[in-house]
């Protein structure tokens, strides 16, 4: 225990009272630079994969030979999937076969995933409370079921700042928007600056890929020569003022971050510079891409990267489970890929990727051979920065519809996270409307067995 | 599970105890967030004042001293010798709670709590116990915390510096600062001066004719009769709206997409804000109108605005899915924070841990608003509703039509299909047969020569095969059939098995046809029986348990002979299949002879049927406590005061909040106006008043202000005059070393304080310096974005689902929830606004157009725009510098030097900061 973080790192800067007089708040104080941790993270920066629209667990990662046995039965009484139409239960189309040294069994879907297994902590039991979009997204990417609450990146950011500060903290790869869209990288009641910065990665200019990130009529030595002026005439009015004011003087420093942040951004996002073997070993497409940059991000500290496998929720395959092979066929390289870099530049020791999406799919079809939403049971994996690699925890029932062993929610999956990066989920709070909340509301326990 | 259980959230904190000292605060903290909450979750039950197993109550500390059957259970500082730590570490001879161990992180808590002495704050401290919800009695002392009391009129203290002060609230404020041996700086000049008030109370920079004459105004009224001709602009009423809609969380749609309700029209609600400022309105009708502006007597005049004013909540934020609970929790969070300064909504799960508010009260509330509908009044003549409204039932008369019409035309597929059994059986074994010998052919290839429905003749497989006929025992005879057939060789085209396989199809077909009319016909027993009075016995007839599995798995709704959706219109008859698109042909039709919907004010009705809530125990609506009586809450009213009576109660609950001896709505409100001057409020959490806010920094003029604003018959404008004449407003805002030591955050206000801009006035003050400012009132907002939105950014389009950039990239609020006071966040993203948008490049294109437009040499344009932005003349190093930037740029080629250095101008800490 102890209060470095609680009392110093947050309380001190954070204090939920930012109201100009006491602009030593957040006027003078970067809100975003590092802040210490609760103790040792293991990871310093995450890459979500969100797979948005919910993959079949059944068809992916979780085997379930018992349903190829059992196909065409009606579901079990006991199981209550709330979702009207319960079709009959369908095996999956798909083989699994073992993989790596651990023997994890991972579907053919994911033939290049399949050789990174032995980096992978698969979990098997995850669950969530609403087999609705909406609602299960916005409870995988904050918490809660309702639009009120900050992003789990907008936790991180607020709680642990951000390593480079000529790059926004906290950024969404998407090509075109989710559903829900910007309020599941919503700040909410944080302050704005903790909101993620949404890039719609469907077509990379880095000249336009953050707003306004770059001048379309001067040149960089016209532009530096306008901002000195606008600096000359900051310091004027500075010293009129005595010199010192720590309101004025920050918004001084963040023009000058501002210049910075436009080419370091450009930089960061242009992966035209990347090797033809790196780029061939990601493959092509807007995911392949999101991955690249994701990488290249991270790895100029960047706190957090989400990318959203597509627009809208391609994963949602309620008519037709085979389209999942297309879904796999755009993503599994791209992730090997960017495991694989990570591996080789040093880097996953301490970047945690988490993959998964806001739900599973049901074990039976829909009358059609589709698979419909499920929140009961599904799959997730972990990679990198502290978690256990070849590992599986917890299972479903034999055929796939509960988590019956070693349950994670997403309020553990979330105080897991939390903890790898160096926080303890019950101290991350901020003040808000009278009381302190927190990501993991009054939920969530740290998953110790995934932890390596 | 939205707001439920966020209550306790602070409480299982495991945070050290910093000083080992029973009586001081942290250690009072501590307590109650985390040792009381472990006490009364796990222990209570079985040793509180409901109980005492074995003569232990654990609700005091005396109680804990005096212990019980097996001695003392505590010995404060030594938690190895206290009883209570023994049985709570699970491994001695007595276990507690029996049932379940504590969490580790509660047993240490506790373990602290006791090695620290066992601090336990007694009632008057801060915190409340835990009470039941059944018993919301309120002690004398909940009556007297200060946000409570009637409001105190103290007469203006004594000061040493009688001149400087100018008015009763100097004197409060200097008599503060006197006592800490503190001296207030001295006034702002007369263009600082003109400039800060101005933008305090219109949003927008002074003209340099207005600050010309001002300047020239050397009477003693000179700035009062600024203020009154600035309280008279209807800028005014723009700029103090805004104020109010950050705490009313306006929004013009909800953060999900799905079927969300939109209000089109929400701007109705803005208008009449802005309104209401602009007249002056009285308070009382301020907040009567917002709560209850529906049910307010109909004289006719004005009744579309009062329905408009209840936008407060009918323009709510409404969930995915209609989470009602949650939906009523952001009304009462918006009514009590909004107008109280009270978070009531912390009470939803169990009694508020900090403030005398119950469940009681929290339920009280929300059934008021329960008993609300939203409800849309039509701004349209009955006709053009009617028009509307009977189109609109036409198309989904017809929707509804061509789904039933494909319901029943499927239906009669599977019927038919039922007849066709044998040959689709046969054709499942002939294919499996093929198979043998041609693994690959497909399905569809198959069924399309025979005739058949491919998905039909999948599951028929499926259903047929050796593991699955031999689960079922209409299947029988088949699988033993088939289960003696070579299974290597394609037996298809043997004349005699197949004749065989096509006599178990027969019989399967027949009798499948058999069971559904036996089906039918007692379908057809048991309803005329029902009809006929007769009760159906413990022997009436039903299908033998073979049948109806036979008849479920072939021709019921998941049968194999149920038509797929994707599948339906295709394997219907030709004469079907025209006649169905005859019916969307007319379907499209009416949708395009539906009118555009007619406008609307988005506004609140009662209920036809009103009624209270239940408490929700633990926030659960499966458990439910007694009922909650609509009324107001507990501690601001008489103990004697009846529930409501009349509809919903929102009449009465508007007026017992804007109630003249309602002290705490009018301390709020005037903190909030004062807020807005000052750049922070006397009560420095303006949204909470309660014991977990700050207290008030000068508590008497709180209540000064307060009741001098009720004296005025809630006269905003008169507030204003009050404060801004004041000495107290006209300080400069100049650094003072000596007083920053002992004061650094100015609460009490020795000086004025330096403010950014918000992005509303920022933007607005950059369309005003090029004159491009479109300054038409009212109306639908627009969208900030649009290139050519040159109209104040309070018109903007204001969406939860995703906030326009420029306001979220500056600290505007979320509109999905009430905001008290806006962030001042400084970073990168915003400067890179100032540096690149094409907003910004638009503004400095048009400053510079029209400084050109005047005559002069470059010289004279500088010091012109100088004026213009700034209020004040440029110094001649500033001319100097933007001489040479002009040279420079001018050699250096790319766009025009002028619009360079009018981006610069428009760009500076002095464009964007207040003095």
């Amino acid at each position: 225990m102890g209060g470095g973080f609680g009392a110093v790192g947050l309380a001190g800067v954070l204090a939920n009272d930012m109201t100009p007089a006491r602009t030593g708040a957040f006027g003078s104080a970067n809100p975003l630079a590092p802040k210490p941790t609760h103790h040792e993270p293991r990871a310093k920066r995450v890459i979500f994969l969100f797979m948005n629209g919910g993959p079949s667990h059944v068809d992916t990662l979780d085997p379930k030979p018992a349903l190829a046995r059992h196909a065409g039965e009606a579901a079990p009484e006991s199981i209550k999937t709330s979702r009207k139409r319960a079709g009959a239960l369908m095996g999956s189309p798909f083989s699994f076969r073992k993989c790596g040294e651990s023997g994890i069994e991972v579907s053919e879907l994911f033939p290049f995933l399949g050789e990174c297994v032995d980096d992978l902590c698969v979990i098997r039991s995850m669950h969530t409370d609403v087999p609705n979009h909406e609602p299960a997204l916005l409870m995988m990417n904050s918490g809660v079921i309702q639009p009120t609450r900050p992003s789990l990146g907008s936790w991180l950011t607020y709680g642990l700042g951000t390593e480079n500060q000529n790059l926004p903290g906290f950024v969404v790869l998407c090509p075109g928007k989710p559903v829900v869209g910007p309020q599941l990288w919503s700040n909410s009641f944080l302050p704005g600056i903790f909101q993620g910065t949404h890039i719609n990665n469907k077509a990379i200019d880095p000249q336009r890929i953050i707003a306004h990130i770059g001048n379309r009529s001067l040149a960089a030595p016209a532009q530096r020569r306008q901002l000195d002026l606008l600096q000359r005439l900051n310091e004027e009015h500075l010293g009129a003022r005595g010199g010192r004011d720590s309101a004025l003087e920050a918004r001084i420093q963040s023009l000058e971050m501002a210049y910075r942040m436009q080419f370091e951004a450009q930089d960061a996002f242009d992966i035209g510079s990347e090797s033809k073997a790196t780029r061939g070993m990601y493959g092509d497409g807007e995911f392949a891409d999101g991955c690249l940059i994701a990488r290249r991000l991270v790895e100029r500290g960047v706190r957090m990267v989400q990318i959203y496998y597509g627009n809208d929720q391609p994963w949602d395959d309620h008519a037709d489970i085979l389209k999942h092979r297309d879904h796999a066929r755009k993503s599994d390289r791209p992730i090997a890929a960017l495991l694989r870099d990570l591996k080789g530049r040093g880097s996953l020791d301490d970047t945690l990727v988490v993959w998964g999406g806001e739900f599973g799919r049901t074990p039976t079809s829909e009358g059609s051979r589709g698979r419909d939403h499920h929140s009961q049971g599904f799959s997730m994996w972990l990679a990198g920065g502290g978690v256990k690699g070849g590992h599986v925890h917890g299972a479903t029932d034999d055929l796939g519809f509960v988590a019956i062993q070693d349950k994670v929610h997403v309020h553990d999956l979330h105080a897991t996270i939390l903890h790898l990066m160096g926080v303890d989920h019950t101290r991350l709070t901020y003040r808000y409307s009278g009381r302190d909340f927190r990501l993991t509301d009054v939920y969530g326990e740290v998953v110790s067995d995934l932890l390596a | 599970m939205g707001r439920t259980g966020s209550l306790v959230l602070g409480l299982a904190l495991a945070t050290t105890l910093p000083v080992a000292r029973a009586d001081d605060a942290a250690g009072a903290d501590f307590f109650e967030k985390c040792v009381r909450p472990v006490l009364v979750e796990n222990c209570l039950g079985c040793h509180g004042p409901s109980k005492a197993k074995s003569g232990l109550r654990v609700d005091s500390r005396e109680a804990l001293l005096a212990g019980g059957d097996g001695g003392p259970a505590l010995k404060p500082g030594d938690p190895d010798g206290s009883r209570l730590i023994e049985v709570i570490r699970h491994d001695g001879d007595i276990a507690m709670p029996p049932k379940r161990r504590l969490a580790d992180d509660e047993i240490a808590a506790l373990r602290e709590w006791v090695k620290a002495g066992a601090p336990w704050p007694d009632s008057a401290s801060k915190t409340r116990a835990a009470r039941p919800a059944a018993s919301p009695i309120l002690t004398a002392e909940d009556r007297d915390y200060w946000a409570f009391r009637p409001l105190h009129v103290a007469a203006p203290p004594a000061v040493r510096n009688a001149a400087w002060a100018s008015s009763h609230i100097d004197r409060f404020v200097l008599a503060r600062l006197e006592a800490k041996g503190l001296h207030p700086v001295p006034p702002a000049d007369k263009r600082a001066l003109i400039r800060r008030v101005t933008f305090d109370l219109t949003g927008l920079p002074p003209t340099p004719a207005e600050i010309d004459a001002f300047l020239a105004d050397e009477s003693a009224e000179a700035f009062a009769r600024v203020v009154d001709r600035l309280l008279a602009s209807p800028a005014y009423g723009e700029r103090w709206a805004r104020h109010w809609l950050d705490i009313a969380r306006y929004g013009e749609d909800q953060a999900h997409t799905f079927e969300a309700r939109l209000y089109p029209y929400g701007y109705r609600y803005r208008d009449w804000v802005v309104k209401a400022f602009n007249d002056d309105m009285p308070f009382e009708r301020f907040v009567t109108e917002q709560i209850a502006g529906d049910l307010l007597p109909d004289d006719g005049d004005g009744k579309d605005d009062r329905l408009a004013a209840t936008g407060l909540f009918a323009l709510g934020p409404v969930y995915y899915g209609r989470a009602v609970l949650d939906e009523l929790d952001d009304r009462v969070d918006t009514l009590t924070r909004g107008f109280l300064g009270l978070t009531v909504a912390c009470a939803r799960c169990h009694d508020h841990k900090f403030d005398p508010i119950s469940q009681r009260d929290y339920y009280a509330l929300a059934g008021i608003f329960s008993s609300t509908d939203y409800k849309e009044y039509p701004q349209a003549p009955p006709e053009v509703v009617a028009r509307y409204d009977e189109a609109n039932a036409r198309v989904k008369k017809q929707t509804d039509a061509i789904a039933a019409f494909v319901r029943q035309e499927s239906a009669r597929w599977t019927e038919r299909a039922a007849g066709q059994t044998a040959r689709y059986v046969v054709a499942a074994w002939t294919l499996a047969n093929h198979r043998k010998a041609q693994p690959d052919l497909s399905t569809a290839d198959f069924a399309r020569a025979e005739g058949l429905e491919a998905f039909a003749v999948d599951r028929w497989l499926k259903l047929l095969s050796p593991a699955e006929a031999a689960k079922r025992p209409y299947l029988a005879r088949w699988h033993s059939l088939v289960s003696a057939q070579d299974a290597s060789v394609d037996l298809s085209r043997e004349e005699k098995v197949t004749a065989e396989v096509a006599r178990a199809a027969e019989a399967l077909q027949a009798y499948l046809l058999a069971s559904i009319r036996v089906g039918e016909t007692l379908k057809a027993q048991a309803d005329a029986a029902r009809t006929a009075g007769v009760k159906a016995g413990d022997k009436s007839l039903s299908l033998d348990p073979t049948a109806a599995r036979l008849i479920r798995e072939i021709v019921s709704a998941d049968g194999v002979f149920a038509l797929p959706k994707d599948r339906a219109e295709k394997a219907l008859a030709a004469s079907v299949r025209a006649e169905l698109k005859a019916m969307r042909t007319e379907l499209d039709r009416l949708k395009k002879a539906v009118p555009p919907k007619y406008p609307v004010i988005h506004a609140l009705a009662d209920k036809a049927h009103t009624g209270n809530l239940r408490v929700h125990l633990r926030g659960n609506p499966a458990t439910l406590g007694d009922e909650a009586p609509r009324r107001f809450l507990a501690v601001l009213s008489a103990e004697t005061a009846a529930p409501f009576s009349r509809g919903s109660g929102r009449l009465e609950l508007a007026r017992s909040i804007a109630a003249r001896d309602n002290p705490l709505a009018a301390r709020v409100f005037v903190n909030r106006v004062w807020a807005a001057h000052f750049g922070r409020g006397l009560v420095a959490t303006p949204s909470n008043f309660g014991r977990m806010g700050e207290p008030p920094s000068h508590p008497e003029l709180l209540d000064w202000l307060a009741a001098r604003f009720l004296n005025s018959g809630g006269s905003l404008k008169a507030l204003h005059r009050d404060i801004l004449l004041s000495s107290t407003y006209r300080l400069s805002s100049r650094m003072d070393s000596q007083s920053h030591e002992i004061d650094p955050d100015n609460v009490l206000l020795w000086r004025a304080n330096r403010r950014r801009l918000e992005v509303e006035a920022w933007r607005d003050a950059m369309l005003a310096a090029t004159d491009e400012l479109d300054a038409t009132p009212g109306g639908p907002s627009q969208d900030l974005a649009a290139p050519d939105n040159r109209r104040r950014t309070l018109y903007a389009k204001i969406s939860r689902h995703s906030l326009d950039g420029l306001l979220r990239l500056f600290d505007f609020p979320d509109p999905n929830l009430t905001s008290d006071k806006r962030p001042i966040t400084t970073v990168p993203l915003q400067q890179l606004f100032v540096l690149n948008s094409p907003f910004m490049e638009r503004r400095a294109q048009a400053l510079a157009a029209r400084l050109a437009a005047a005559d002069g040499d470059d010289e004279a344009r500088i010091r012109r725009a100088f004026v213009e932005l700034y209020g004040r003349p440029a110094t001649a190093r500033e001319v100097r510098l933007g001489l040479d930037f002009l040279a420079e740029a001018s050699a250096g080629g790319g766009p025009p030097a002028w619009h360079q250095y009018a981006q610069v101008l428009l760009g500076t800490n002095e464009f964007a900061y207040l003095d």
